[in-house]
């Protein structure tokens, strides 16, 4: 990679600065496999890099790498030119205060209300009177729409208020470096453009870095300065979005436009459609038979012995299909 | 030799996870008591009354019903002894030096251990701990230190409530069945209640409430593996506090017994 300018040329880039993060040969495995093989990746002030890659490739890892959850088995990781596993816990602290992150999962603390929750790193981190905190977890949740969840426990809300509960209170302290993984994963398109748009405003009105890894490709490419591409634990392609678009790597391809084709590749369509008009066509059998077998009993009680022929054929035939409760079993 | 091998292989394997396990408790207790400035009194009055008041029923329940099987147990011996108004004198000597700190100690683990032991481990596969180490905040600070002192203090209120009602439970056996007169009967029992036994029970309680909360909290910061481990590290977390609880328990009889008192 040569120098990565940002795309947006207004974000100054001072040079003597150290990049806000500096991976260098990371190496981190489970029971013996390497999910990260060899990591490298720098990241400076202002920008805001894409982390792609399949699903069980190690993104996650990584961003617990970042902020020093895991111990890497081989190589450095650095933050604001700090190495993170040479710090005493004081000033891992120091570092991590600089820092927010989005849990996968929002990982709220579940004993406390989503204003609290918010409320939670303001109380613990600064000096300000409640009523200053109060206003502030109020204009966080505003911006993630949550405004009206803010007494409702996590157990009282859906997986998209919660991942934006834990992005409000990734951002309460007004960190330098935002760590989002999968901000946008289960939200609507329209919740999508919002938190893709926060993500921006935060970027570009506070310089702030960001490192988001998306499985949306649709708002990986509007959010992106640079994006690199991960597979089998290890950098796959680095660079700005077009280069990325315009990559020959077969699996960056696959990757960028593969969605659409990979699907209809695995479900053709014709199979997809098949599925549903069993399912629609069992339900039919079953209401079909049951109303048979009304006419049926109507039929013996009147003694109309044809019509009792008749239907007990037809039925005789339709019973081998499922009924309503059998169904599915 | 190769069965005897084997064994000594499993006993060695045993003593290194508990070596390990203990290391990594001490480790914990260390931590925790260097957060110790930075406590706030409104957490740790909640984990009191979490633990505390709410366990204050079946605490007084489980103590009376004690004393009561003490008396009960006792009483044909001291019937043909021609002594029944000793009764008196062994449930009060038995609840205030074993009982109530011990049945005490075992009840918490249910009560408080199991409940810590799940609610940390829950809140680690949810990567709440996560959350909380990278929000700069410290989960031994936050969780652990609010729960300990909490539990500490509440064992050694809930071993007097233990106390009394153990000896209430000796009264009710001793008036009402054993026909011994209410006056005779607590007289006897003011008698004989060695009164350095309950501060000795308070420490014994401390000490339980910290095993307690020690083991359940380790258990918790150590699960992984969703609600599965959330299951393991709350059984594991009542049957090590009870084994630790029960071994103690022998370590203070010896030294409050023997090494205190002289052999
Ligand atoms: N604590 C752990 N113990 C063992 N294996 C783990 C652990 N954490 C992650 N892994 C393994 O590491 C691999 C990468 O996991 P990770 O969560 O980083 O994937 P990911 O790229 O974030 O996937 P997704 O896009 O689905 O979130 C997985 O195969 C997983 O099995
Ligand atoms: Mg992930």
């Amino acid at each position: 990679m040569s120098r990565p300018l940002s795309s947006r040329t207004t974000k100054p880039i001072i040079p003597a600065e150290p990049p806000v993060i500096e991976i260098v040969n990371l190496v981190k495995g489970f029971n013996g496999r390497n999910v990260l093989d060899g990591i490298n990746l720098t990241v400076y002030r202002g920008e805001t890099l894409v982390i792609m890659g399949a699903s069980g490739c190690g993104k996650s890892t990584l961003l617990r790498c970042l902020i020093g959850a895991h111990r890497p088995d081989d190589g450095t990781v650095k933050l604001f030119g700090k190495e993170l596993w040479g710090l005493a816990p004081k000033e891992l602290d120091a570092v991590r205060r600089r820092l927010g992150i989005l849990f996968q999962s929002g990982a709220l603390f579940s004993s406390m209300t989503v204003g609290e929750n918010v409320a939670l790193p303001l109380k613990e981190h600064t000096d300000l009177s409640p009523e200053m905190i109060d206003l502030m977890v109020k204009v966080k949740l505003e911006l993630v729409g949550l405004r009206e969840a803010e007494h409702l426990l996590p157990a009282q809300i859906s997986g998209g208020m919660a991942k934006r509960a834990g992005l409000a209170r990734a951002i309460a302290l007004d960190p330098e470096l935002l760590f989002y993984d999968e901000p946008t994963s289960g939200l609507d398109p329209i919740m999508t453009g919002i938190i893709d748009g926060l993500i921006m405003d935060l970027a570009r009105t506070m310089n702030v870095t960001s490192v988001v890894v998306t499985h949306d490709l649709k708002s990986a490419f509007r959010v992106a300065d640079r994006m690199v591409v991960l597979n089998n634990g290890k950098v796959v392609t680095v660079g700005k979005p077009h280069e990325i678009r315009s990559c020959p790597d077969s699996f960056v391809r696959r990757f960028i436009q593969g969605p659409v084709e990979a699907k209809t590749a695995m479900f053709p369509k014709s199979a997809m459609d098949k599925g549903l008009d069993d399912v629609l066509d069992a339900e039919d059998a079953a209401q079909h038979v049951s109303r048979l077998r009304e006419a049926l009993a109507k039929a013996e009680s009147e003694g109309r012995a044809a019509e009792v022929l008749r239907l007990k054929k037809e039925l005789s035939t339709l019973e081998s299909v499922p009924s309503g409760e059998g169904r599915g079993g | 030799m190769d069965v005897l091998l084997r064994f000594l292989g499993a006993i060695g394997h045993f003593g290194s996870v508990w070596a390990e396990e203990f290391g990594q408790m001490g480790l914990l207790v260390q931590r925790t008591m260097k957060s110790l400035p930075r406590m706030r009194p409104e957490p740790v009055a909640v984990q009191m009354i979490r633990f505390g008041i709410r366990a204050i029923p079946i605490v007084s329940l489980v103590n009376l019903f004690v004393g009561m099987i003490v008396a009960v147990s006792m009483s044909e011996m001291l019937i043909s002894l021609n002594a029944v108004s000793r009764t008196a004198q062994i449930v009060a000597v038995a609840v205030t030096r074993e009982l109530a700190p011990l049945m005490t100690g075992l009840v918490m683990s249910g009560f408080a251990g199991a409940a810590i032991a799940a609610e940390i481990a829950t809140m680690n596969v949810n990567e709440e701990i996560l959350a909380l180490e990278a929000g700069a905040l410290s989960p031994i600070r936050f969780l652990v230190l609010p729960r300990l002192l909490g539990v500490m203090a509440m064992m050694m209120c809930l071993t007097l409530i233990a106390d009394i009602l153990g000896m209430v439970g000796g009264y009710i056996v001793g008036v009402y069945m054993l026909d011994i007169p209410p006056l005779n009967y607590i007289q006897i029992n003011n008698d004989s209640v060695k009164w350095p036994d309950i501060p000795k029970g308070l420490v014994k309680a401390a000490a339980f409430g910290l095993i307690i909360t020690v083991v359940a909290c380790r258990q918790g910061l150590k699960a992984d593996g969703g609600a599965l481990g959330v299951g393991r590290a709350t059984t594991t977390a009542v049957v090590h506090s009870i084994m630790i609880i029960i071994a103690a328990n022998l370590a203070f009889a010896i030294l409050f017994n023997w090494t205190l008192a002289g052999p």
